[in-house]
């Protein structure tokens, strides 16, 4: 199996997941296959896995800005009303709206973390950031998610289940 | 779901940030996560980020799901066709080089020449018999 496909097979669920929080779920297919396309043209840089996935996620954050920016070109929406949200949901619902509200480079650092699993050192280099910066923007974003669901936090169980760190075969 | 504090002290930036290191699998100091834990506020913040994770995880499996709807009759009836159609072709091939083979392998035809350089000549009677009508020779019907 070459690179491109190794990086294919580890990494394809969780740029899915990412990019279906930017650009919704029926374009995130489309552009998941256009960033592994990308990864297979150009030579996988040399690196450990922690870099080279930063490198695959930069690829993928790339894609989606210059999508959500032709969207804003043509004037059509962000589509983020999709399927991946649970509509009968409050919490999810609400979640969703809230993620619509944070600054986009705040979102785009919380769902690298929240959905696709990167560190702090990995969202860093994906994004052009310091860890530092990285750590301040997730907190940020979380705090502001926090005080945005606060009423539906209030009425929601903690879900069963919720595994606390991202194991390996996640990704 | 934990108790809502209102008008509470603000809790300290940095006792939120060890949570949520701690919650993200990066390296934190224990004591300081002590510190973080005792405070309750820090506690209701963790349990917090813990819920909205586990909706976010529902809300991407619902995304794989609809991405990528799991192959029932489909995929099984697929993956029998593929077998199938390797095992005929693999058949007809083993046939055509079967016979291929078969035919380089057959013995040469093999051909006997007499050669004939006289022409034979038959033997001298040794008896001759005379046969007369009425006598030794009678006519029946039917050519009998």
């Amino acid at each position: 199996m070459d690179e491109a496909a190794v990086l294919f097979s580890a990494h394809r669920d969780g740029v899915f997941r990412y990019l279906c929080r930017l650009v919704g779920y029926r374009h995130a297919e489309e552009l998941t296959q256009e960033v592994f396309l990308r990864v297979s043209r150009g030579p996988v840089p040399e690196a450990d896995d922690a870099r080279r996935r930063a490198w695959v996620f930069r690829i993928a954050r790339n894609l989606a800005l210059n999508h959500v920016r032709d969207d804003r070109r043509r004037g059509t929406p962000a589509d983020l009303d999709d399927a991946s949200a649970a509509p009968t949901q409050e919490l999810a619902v609400a979640v969703r709206e809230a993620l619509g509200r944070l600054a986009p480079q705040d979102r785009e650092v919380f769902l690298m973390r929240e959905t696709a699993g990167l560190s702090y050192n990995d969202i860093a280099s994906a994004c052009n950031l310091s860890p530092d910066a990285v750590r301040s923007r997730l907190h940020r974003a979380r705090q502001q998610l926090r005080d945005a669901l606060s009423p539906a936090l209030a009425r929601t169980q903690p879900t069963p289940g919720v595994r606390l760190y991202d194991r390996p075969d996640r990704e | 779901m934990t108790d809502r504090i209102e008008n509470s002290e603000p809790v300290p930036e940095q006792l939120h940030g060890v949570v949520e290191a701690f919650l993200d699998g990066e390296i934190v100091d224990p004591s300081m996560l002590r510190n973080a834990f005792a405070d309750r506020a820090a506690r209701e913040h963790f349990i917090d980020l813990l819920i909205i994770r586990g909706v976010l995880n529902r809300m991407d499996s619902t995304a794989a799901r609809a991405a990528h709807p799991p192959q029932r009759g489909g995929g099984r009836a697929k993956w029998l066709a593929a077998v199938a159609a390797a095992a005929i072709v693999s058949v007809s091939v083993g046939y055509v080089a079967g016979q291929r083979v078969m035919a380089s392998a057959a013995p040469a035809t093999v051909e006997a020449v007499v050669v004939v350089d006289s022409v034979a000549t038959a033997p001298k009677a040794t008896r001759s018999i005379t046969l007369k009508p009425g006598v030794n020779w009678s006519d029946s019907p039917g050519g009998r």
